[in-house]
């Protein structure tokens, strides 16, 4: 492309700036450390093989760094972190040795199967099995235990209790549960929704399609084919159900009002209840009613910090929701029942909150309209279901890779996502109805619920529970051989009680107290994995905006400096228009209401960074445009385009390059402060959202400094070496600051 | 030609701060998904007649353009900024002014130190090119420029707060806030409580905040000292430091001045991370928690009064160039 003579002119010029610049100490300097980011930016996956948006906890909260322990040799006694594997043994103390059959299938760790022929019951069957382990250092800061189980049982129930045992054996329980009846609860999607005017409203949950079921579809077909599958039912309704008037059905308008409770003239009764009344009078069901009272409070004293939201969300969720909301009609399914099979028809309103203890099954919506004799379409097929778990269960360790940060307090099965815009549409209700926002519902990015969530739930039989010690003061406080007990109390309740139990992947973890490069943070998140992939994002950002704002200013000083008149004139209007927006508050209201994504901010950045350089460059081709080499080759016929590209151009470019560098971390550290404040991409791991978690999570009352410095050095760091590197460019082209004389 | 160039920047102004106030308007009201906050205050026991009186009260059932946005224009530009979303609701405009105040007490305060410590250190290193001083000066004016504030700030205060309170017990800074509860009694007091709470915002603001001064400065000195006048001045037997500040000054005093209004909605809107960090009771702070909770005429009206400073703070700068800079008070003829 260009002659050789170019190149060669070209090739002497590139080595003159060289050597100026590496005379330059300071520009030198800032060009090292910059390389280091770089090589850092590159080389993350290698530095840190974890994946930083989905971390897995790996240590306590607030965990040292390993390194310490040169510093401090006492340290040595703090544990790392350790997955002890129950494996199971056979206590001594077991009370019905010769009644268990106990094996260890493939792949797990054992199985227990019990059956009894008789028909009167035994009185209760104890198994006693010992997991034990051996522990040597201090007490952890944390520790935690799995235990994961398969229960096919029939005609009896259980119970499993789990108890620490100290080596000098003392005891103590850990947890304790009973399994009566295997309850399943089978949520019937979509949601039906109560219309004034008595008929039913069938919403599928994110597009909000509306599809008419009457109530004679409910009582003439639901009703009964439920009630002739099971011959037991339990029908629980909430008090707003029950407060609909006939009054209020007519003058129906608005979807949110609701006539208040506490106008009984109005009050007519439950359609639904009459038409139990009516069976239960003419003999033909052993229904139970059973009225569930909702309360409502206002007072919204809750202080939304992520130790709270788990009960904030599990008090509040359901009422606002099931206010404005749609309901759902759960049918809970009991399968493996005492004396008789069992169903619970709830007529819930919004969505129901699950513990970890009640797995649940969906209907097919195709059973459902099997029914109801109703066509799926596809968007019906679309339902959302939400569940929410206790943030403190966070510790599942069957979650997969796939286990980003909002599985912590909303539990998914694999595999299975909301679309971002569904949730937005969900928050955005929520946050619109209640006024506040729940701070960490940001951290949900998607979430798709589909017909798989039916074959998943299915599949899914076992139980999972996590405890955590909240007081550590004396489990694992002697060193030694620890053992957890854990018993089996089998109580048979009829003929041919039979259970069969399956324990897998059960593990007792304990949390270390130092780990890793950099130690963790109040999550137990590696922070080495962080700091070095929040390198890319900071390179990436700070270098995108200030090409791109960069790009804009000679691009408009150009325009203005050499078209003129009115260019010129709405040029630097738009110029003064953009100056006086003051730029940090307007991109937090920007980013806080609409979705905050890198790539956006990238973008605004660039938007509010060239009117600097635009002026500059244009007075410097007003200047130019005088000179008396492009009058010549004007005169000699040159065009606009010849004059813009070999010489106007070119000649920008040297200021250009120096405010190309330097505006770079003007953007990394705009980023780095809206990060800071909590209003940047949740799912980038910058290092801006390093230190808005340090700051929000209390690392500064744990003076978890490995957490908050090493951040904010790199930023620092960084932003520096543009400075220098700027500063050394400036020097080297800007013809004002040459040495003269 | 003052009187033109000053006419053109006033109405320029003003349609600058259209400009912003309908960009507000559509951010806020027209593109926004909240279609109806009424249901943010109420209980939605309550009978519908309830929430149609409030928005008939709001004017939200009125037509978005041009009866809502008509009231938007009169009221924003009589500063009538309506109650906020809390509970109880509070008048806008009251709570805004103490913050504001408070805002202004501490970065007024800041921005006048830092100009006087950077401008005087800026011509030290200007006169003095080369040497030891120009270099050190500069070296720690690029780096500091370069550090971001917060982080400093972070530090700042988890060393001389958190730090030295939990292993040695001793309270160097406070944990936050303008004053202690409760607060002292007596004026005098109440003042060194204020001034001690005040500390750390101050000093790390002034540490970080002179370098970028020093730099510009110590850039125009030199500029200025290579002109010939500086070397008339010079062979004519003029002393140092009459040299420096009589003459080379008074050169660089426009741009500076620019700067220095420039930097004064800087004051305002600059503080937001600040006050974050140590907990200051001002304008900034009040608005990242109305952005977090959703309290959207707070936003707004926050919103605004950054611009309006900023677009008033503009006009004021280009109103004082024009005065300073002959070119424009005599006119100059193309």
């Amino acid at each position: 492309m260009l002659s050789k003579a170019k190149r060669k002119i070209y090739a002497r010029k590139m080595r003159e700036f060289w050597i100026d610049f590496s005379h330059n100490k300071i520009g030198f300097a800032g060009l090292v450390i910059l390389f280091f980011f770089i090589f850092a930016a590159i080389f993350a996956p290698v530095l840190a093989p974890e994946n930083p948006i989905h971390q897995k906890r790996v240590a306590a909260r607030y965990a040292v760094p390993e390194w310490l322990t040169i510093f401090s040799p006492e340290l040595q006694n703090e544990p790392p972190t350790i997955f002890y594997p129950l494996n199971a043994t056979i206590a001594p103390e077991n009370s019905s040795c010769q009644e268990v059959s106990v094996h260890y299938p493939q792949g797990s760790q054992f199985a227990l199967a019990y059956y009894n022929e008789e028909s009167s019951s035994n009185g209760t069957v104890l198994y006693i099995f010992d997991f034990k382990f051996n522990y040597t250092y201090e007490k952890p800061p944390a520790w935690s235990i799995e235990a994961h189980w398969q229960a096919n049982f029939n005609n009896l129930s259980y119970r499993i209790e789990l108890y620490f045992r100290s080596p000098k054996g003392s005891e103590w329980i850990i947890w304790g549960k009973d399994y009566d009846i295997v309850t399943r609860r089978v949520i019937v999607l979509p949601q039906m929704w109560n219309l004034r005017d008595g008929s039913l409203r069938v919403e599928s949950g994110s597009t909000y399609l509306k599809r008419r079921l009457y109530y004679e579809d409910f009582y003439q077909k639901l009703l009964p084919y439920y009630l002739e599958k099971y011959s037991f039912i339990n029908i629980t309704f909430p008090r707003e159900f029950v407060a609909f008037t006939e009054k209020g059905f007519k003058n129906f308008t608005s979807r949110q009002s609701l006539q208040s409770v506490e106008d009984p003239d109005q009050m007519i009764e439950n359609p639904i209840y009459t038409y139990y009344k009516n069976l239960k009078q003419k003999g033909e069901t052993n229904l139970t009613w059973i009225e569930y009272w909702e309360t409502w409070t206002t007072s919204e004293d809750y202080n939304l910090t992520w130790n709270t939201i788990s009960e904030f969300v599990h008090e509040r969720w359901e009422k606002w929701v099931s206010a404005f909301m749609l309901p759902q009609l759960t049918v809970y399914v009991d399968e493996n029942v005492t004396a008789t099979n069992t169903i619970y028809l709830a007529w819930y309103r919004g969505y129901k909150i699950l513990g970890t203890d009640t797995p649940y099954n969906s209907v097919p919506w195709e059973e459902i309209a099997t029914i109801l004799n109703l066509t799926i379409s596809e968007e019906l097929a679309n339902y959302t279901v939400i569940d929410l778990l206790d943030i403190y269960q966070s510790d599942i360790s069957n979650a997969t890779e796939a286990n980003p940060a909002y599985q912590r307090w909303i539990n998914l099965p694999e595999n299975v996502t909301i679309s971002w815009d569904d949730y937005w549409k969900l928050w955005v209700d929520i946050q619109y109805y209640t006024g506040r926002t729940a701070f960490f519902n940001r951290y949900l990015k998607s979430i798709r619920l589909g017909p798989e969530i039916a074959e998943e739930y299915a599949k899914k039989e076992a139980y999972n529970f996590a405890a955590t010690s909240p007081t550590p003061t004396y489990y694992l406080a002697t060193k030694g051989t620890q053992t957890i007990r854990l018993h089996l109390y089998v109580i048979p309740k009829g003929k041919d009680a039979n259970l069969t139990i399956t324990f897998r992947r059960s593990r007792f973890t304990v949390w270390g107290a130092r780990h890793g490069l950099l130690g963790t943070n109040s999550f137990g998140f590696d922070v080495w994995t962080q700091l070095v992939h929040g390198a890319r994002i900071s390179l990436v950002v700070g270098s995108l905006a200030a090409l791109i704002s960069t790009f804009l200013g000679i691009f408009f000083g150009v325009l203005a400096g050499y078209v003129g008149g009115i260019a010129d004139e709405i040029t630097m209007r738009i110029v003064d228009v953009l100056l006086c927006l003051p730029v940090l508050p307007l991109l937090l209201a920007l980013s806080s209401y609409f979705k905050p994504n890198v790539y956006y901010l990238v973008i605004i950045i660039a938007i509010f960074g060239w009117q600097g350089l635009s002026r500059v460059i244009r007075s410097r081709v007003l200047t130019l445009r005088e000179l008396p080499f492009i009058e010549s080759a004007r005169a000699s016929g040159a065009s606009s385009s010849y004059l813009l590209i070999r010489h106007l151009i070119p000649n920008v470019f040297p200021i250009a390059m120096a405010s190309l560098v330097l505006s770079v971390p003007g953007a990394i550290l705009t980023e780095a402060a809206l990060s800071f404040l909590g209003f940047g991409d949740p799912f980038a791991p910058t290092w801006g959202k390093m230190l808005h978690e340090a700051q929000s999570e209390g690392s500064f009352h744990a003076l978890a400094w490995w957490y908050i410095v090493p951040p904010g050095l790199a930023i620092t760091f960084l932003c520096v070496a543009f400075v220098f590197i700027g500063h050394a460019l400036d020097e080297i082209v800007n013809p004002r600051l040459r040495r003269r004389r | 030609m003052l009187r033109g160039y000053l006419i053109k920047r006033i109405i320029t102004s003003f349609f600058i701060l259209w400009v912003v106030v309908t960009l507000n308007f559509v951010m806020f009201r027209v593109v926004h998904p909240i279609k109806d906050p009424s249901a943010l205050i109420l209980n939605p026991e309550w009978p519908v007649e309830v929430r149609l009186k409030l928005q008939e009260l709001w004017g939200i059932n009125e037509p978005l353009f041009p009866n809502q946005y008509l009231r938007y224009l009169w009221n924003m530009l009589t500063w009538q900024y309506g109650l906020s979303f809390d509970t109880p609701p509070k008048d806008i405009s009251k709570e805004m002014g103490w913050r504001l105040a408070n805002t202004l007490i501490l970065l007024g305060t800041v921005t006048v130190i830092t100009i006087i410590i950077g401008t005087y250190l800026g011509v030290l290193a200007g006169s003095r090119r080369g040497k030891k001083t120009d270099v050190t000066v500069m070296g720690i004016g690029l780096f500091t420029w370069g550090f971001p504030t917060f982080f400093f700030q972070i530090l700042f205060l988890i060393f001389f707060a958190y730090y030295t309170r939990i292993n040695w017990g001793i309270q160097i800074i406070p944990f936050g806030g303008m004053v202690s509860y409760p607060p002292p009694q007596d004026p005098l007091a109440y003042l060194g409580d204020v001034l001690w709470h005040a500390a750390g915002p101050i000093i790390t603001l002034t540490v970080l905040g002179f370098g970028g001064w020093a730099l510009y400065t110590r850039n125009l000195m030199i500029d200025a000292l290579t002109e010939d006048f500086i070397l008339t001045a010079k062979a004519k037997g003029a002393k140092e430091r009459d040299v420096l500040y009589k003459h080379a000054f008074r050169a660089i005093l426009p741009p500076i001045a620019t700067m220095i209004a420039m930097s004064i909605p800087g004051i305002v809107t600059g503080a937001v991370i600040t006050e974050t960090i140590f907990s200051w009771p001002g304008i900034g702070s009040w608005y990242i928690d109305a952005l977090n909770r959703g309290n959207h005429p707070v936003t707004q009206s926050v919103l605004y009064n950054y611009a309006f400073l900023v677009i008033l703070a503009n006009l004021v700068s280009d109103i004082l160039y024009g005065f300073l800079d002959p070119r424009i008070r005599v006119g100059v003829r193309r």
